[in-house]
């Protein structure tokens, strides 16, 4: 059975890293609202299941795989991504290496789209990771995260030059 | 459109990196690529000025606190949900039946009009109305508030945190579909295109509404009628029932 998170050290975790965390969760889903109860839903996981999380090498990594799942949940179970009139990420920074127009595309996009490509586009247009740290990640090869960048950045470019 | 080039992107370290260590983490690989790099460098920055600003104005306790307080309504109402899957069933059951009962003697068929509302048998959840349209399609809507579960028949409010599924009952199969057109023209889908087969269906997918003032209109039918209702805004071929936001607790 899973190792289970003690509240206090869930309140060190949100203390540390809960900005970041929620941040994440508005940039995906662009709903302030949906992006708090993603956030909440990922440390109730955490809560029950979320041991590991101490002893892993990078915390934050670890945590954004989490809230990823979490934040993919609720495109799925809505099948579409949100444009919300309120859809402002918490702080308005953005990777140095990513396009942001690009980046803005792929993220509307994102409800469209299969669990690998959800995955590849936060880890290329949200965490600017280059195509081997993808393929590491997603556990794909390289050949096939290649053809799925591809196929991202025409449909990113399609909806983009609609769009303008 | 210039899409993220990953020459570029691959100059700098990956976004979780350079978060963590505007955290507090270390990362001497990205401490010494800070030394270098301007945009990086003003990145951290302003992410640790933005995590201090939070941290003043959120309560971690707080939020761990609410966070175990929603697993255990969760946990709570998943086991309602199971035994509201194991009952659904027998109800249906009892509502033909009580249909087939009420038939007149002739043995015509008891149709209802467009609109009307008949009390049918009570439900696991509040209301006790349901209407029915042409077609023989029985409409309701399940409204999720703060963990309870309501069915409403007709225009109805929402407010920040509601969740609305469709629950369309049908004596024949045929296509349905369902969904919420605003007042802007933007469709949410809640039942897609399908072909249903005869008895009580829920949409598969839910809309939830945050606090954004909710001017909608919840359009169910066939898909014709449907895509009609939403290119013409003439909606006397669907249900259509308006929904608004009304204030919070």
């Amino acid at each position: 059975m899973p190792d289970s998170l003690s509240p206090t050290d869930a309140a060190r975790l949100y203390e540390r890293y809960g900005f970041f965390l929620l941040r994440r969760c508005r940039t995906i889903l662009r709903d302030a609202a949906a992006a708090d109860d993603a956030l909440q839903q990922a440390f109730e996981r955490i809560l029950r299941s979320g041991g590991a999380v101490l002893h892993a090498d990078e915390p934050l990594r670890w945590l954004y795989r989490l809230v990823d799942r979490c934040c993919f949940d609720v495109l799925r179970s809505r099948r579409r991504s949100i444009e919300s009139a309120h859809g402002e990420e918490l702080g308005e920074t953005a990777h140095p290496g990513v396009d942001i127009e690009a980046r803005d595309a792929a993220l509307k996009l994102l409800g469209t789209m299969s669990d690998d490509e959800m995955k590849i586009a936060v880890l290329l247009f949200v965490d600017g990771m280059s195509q081997g740290e993808i393929a590491d990640e997603v556990g794909l090869s390289r050949v096939t995260v290649n053809k799925k960048i591809k196929a991202l950045r025409v449909r990113a470019g399609q909806y983009f030059d609609r769009a303008s | 459109m210039q899409p993220a080039s990953n020459d570029q992107s691959t100059k700098h370290p990956a976004s979780h990196r350079l978060d963590a260590v505007a955290a507090g983490d270390a990362d001497e690989g990205v401490a010494a690529h800070l030394g270098s790099c301007e945009a990086c460098a003003r990145q951290v920055a302003e992410l640790r000025e933005q995590a201090a600003r939070f941290r003043g104005a959120n309560d971690a306790d707080a939020f761990v606190a609410g966070a175990q307080a929603s697993a255990t309504r969760r946990l709570r109402s998943s086991a309602i949900a199971r035994i509201g899957f194991v009952a659904a069933p027998l109800l249906a059951a009892a509502v033909v039946l009580l249909l087939l009962r009420a038939r007149p003697p002739d043995g015509a068929p008891g149709l209802v009009t467009p609109g009307t509302v008949a009390t049918t048998a009570p439900s696991t959840t509040a209301t006790t109305a349901e209407s029915h349209f042409k077609g023989g399609m029985v409409v309701a809507v399940v409204r999720e508030r703060e963990g309870k579960q309501e069915r409403l028949v007709g225009p109805f409010q929402v407010r920040a945190g509601d969740r609305v599924r469709v629950e369309v009952s049908t004596d024949h199969a045929g296509p349905l579909a369902a969904g919420l057109l605003t007042d802007a023209g933007e469709w949410v889908t809640l039942l897609a295109p399908v072909a249903l087969e005869s008895g009580t269906h829920y949409s598969e997918l839910d809309a939830r509404f945050d606090d954004t003032p909710t001017r909608a209109t919840l359009l169910v039918g066939t898909p014709d009628d449907v895509a009609r209702a939403r290119a013409t805004r003439d909606f006397g071929q669907v249900v259509a029932w308006r929904i608004t936001s009304e204030a919070g607790p």
